[in-house]
């Protein structure tokens, strides 16, 4: 079969899913095809991004194959039928070597699937292979592995801790990838890399088979190209007793909703380039016919203290016994901050989750008067390494995020602006309990207004950093 | 409530790793600067958090609607 023309002369694995889930119907196009050239481009340029811990080349092309026969005898086939997604390496998957970017788990191999890609292959996707990640998914490059480079410039991260995921998406290694969620660890590289990156409500996807990094904060979702393409994804990975549940009232277009702004996360460790173009944006929603509306929470600022007081304590549980076995194969910076959580006070944890509780109904009570909340993803376009999460810039990295690990709320970041650089940069919009398909429609719209939908980074940087 | 009755200021490397060493973790020498560094910003963001009223509100174990 013969690649149609469309609106670009991308390559397939640029296109989205919805676009690709039409070729496969017109039969303008085939799982063999697709597949192929996200392994072409792995091939050609992952040895600059670093996006991959194992590539599937074999068993993906097996599979396509066999889905390609099946649509030959059928069109009606599962929603993935035939779509190449990344997993990430903290994410079992049986049989495959899932490492956790970590030299402890580096022989792993998980008997079975976990929960989220057992639905996703049910659904019919391929698993091209598993992506790169910071060490246990906190905060740290582990040298075994190396960081995961920025497909928009190379000289910088992709974000973390889902950093291969972003990367993979964005330089149209796949179509689509599963990331966590813990502190920001979806939507920060998704910002980052220029791609949409959604942190469900807490527990919509399932955690079973995941590597935890801190239970009570951990989230699984996907990272996509589109808004309208992570709305397929959560929709074949989501538990099918989680349906979506839209805010009470619901408008169906941005001209109708009120939008809430926090004036606790339009501080000044927002760096200019971020700060106007969340000022455009805003702009470019205003005019669209939404209100957007300061607010302020003053319990928001204190989401950085109480994060850490969890996140540090749940972490060191799980890795108490490799803590006092192993210690010397983490990464120093990981170590460090496991020993950090084995000193938190019981009592500074119970503050912190009561501190979520009174969070949770802070952020309830303004989605009476508010639609939706909005804000930067991050205060920053790429830098060149991941901050730990313990340094005080790793605090400042997640400042945005983390209020909704806490509370559990849907948020999504989708690209902004390029900004210093002409690297991504994200704006996050967060939605009710469950109102994540909702939201990620309003997402979907704000791609349009911005016209920032499906921007690849010119493979002139990969081409210029492979020339000899 | 005053930072200072967490005498955050005042711990010391080696009250640190006695603390690591109470909970079976040995922090080596060299590495103890950083630790203690780190533990230090932590309890000033813990003393932080204690100025938040949460009297009203019971542990929330894991997100809920």
């Amino acid at each position: 079969m013969t690649a149609p023309k469309m609106e670009s002369e991308a390559p397939l694995s640029f296109y989205s899913i919805r676009a690709i889930q039409h070729l496969y119907r017109s039969r303008q196009a085939s799982p063999v095809e697709v597949v192929g050239s996200c392994l072409a481009r792995i091939r050609s340029y992952d040895q600059w991004i670093n996006a991959w811990i194992t590539v599937l080349e074999d068993d993906a092309m097996d599979l396509a194959r066999r889905h390609e026969a099946d649509l030959m005898a059928s069109s009606d086939r599962p929603s993935l039928h035939g779509i190449p997604i990344g997993v990430k390496d903290n994410i079992d998957t049986g049989g495959i070597r899932t490492t956790a970017g970590s030299p402890i788990r580096a022989n792993h191999i998980p008997k079975v699937d976990a929960r989220v890609v057992e639905n996703l292959k049910a659904k019919g996707a391929i698993v091209l292979g598993k992506t790169n990640l910071l060490e246990f998914a906190y905060g740290v490059v582990h040298p075994t592995f190396g960081q995961c480079n920025n497909p928009w410039d190379l000289t910088r991260t992709a974000g973390g801790s889902s950093s291969g995921s972003a990367a993979a998406v964005a330089a149209g290694f796949s179509l689509g990838c599963l990331g966590t969620d813990t502190g920001g660890s979806i939507r920060i590289p998704a910002s980052y890399c220029g791609v949409i990156g959604l942190k469900p409500t807490y527990d919509r996807v399932s955690r079973h088979g995941v590597f935890p990094l801190a239970w009570s904060l951990d989230h699984v979702g996907p990272i996509a190209r589109t808004a309208d393409d992570a709305s397929i994804l959560l929709e074949a990975m989501q538990e099918p007793t989680k349906e979506s549940r839209p805010p009470l009232v619901s408008p169906t277009g941005v001209s109708a909703l009120r939008i809430g702004v926090l004036r606790e996360q339009l501080g000044d460790d927002i760096e200019l380039d971020v700060q106007l173009a969340f000022e455009r944006a805003v702009g470019a929603i205003r005019e669209a016919g939404a209100a957007v509306r300061e607010i302020s929470i003053p319990s928001v600022i204190h989401s950085d203290e109480a994060l850490m007081a969890i996140l540090l304590p749940e972490a060191t549980s799980t890795h108490e016994r490799w803590l006092r076995s192993r210690a010397n194969e983490y990464a120093t910076m990981t170590r460090s901050q496991l020993e950090l959580g084995a000193l938190v006070l019981a009592t500074d944890y119970l503050r912190a989750q009561r501190f979520r509780a009174r969070l949770r109904a802070d952020l309830s009570r303004a989605f009476r008067d508010f639609d939706l909340l909005m804000s930067p993803t991050v205060a920053w376009g790429a830098p060149k390494e991941d901050p730990a999460i313990a340094d005080s810039s790793g605090t400042i990295e997640m400042r945005r995020s983390a209020p909704y690990n806490l509370t559990g709320l849907p948020a999504v970041t989708v690209p902004m602006a390029l900004g210093e650089g002409s690297v991504p940069l994200g704006i996050q919009f967060v939605g009710p309990w469950m109102s994540d398909q909702w939201l990620l429609s309003i997402a979907s719209q704000y791609e349009s207004i911005c016209g920032l939908i499906d921007q690849h980074p010119p493979d002139s940087i990969l081409s210029e950093a492979g020339a000899p | 409530m005053n930072m200072n009755t967490r005498h955050v200021k005042e711990l010391s490397d080696q009250v640190i790793a006695e603390l690591a060493r109470s909970a079976g973790i040995d922090v080596p020498g060299d590495r103890l600067k950083d630790l203690a560094a780190l533990m230090r910003d932590f309890l000033a963001g813990a003393a932080r958090l204690e100025q938040v009223d949460v009297a009203d509100y019971e542990p929330l174990p894991a997100p809920r609607s």
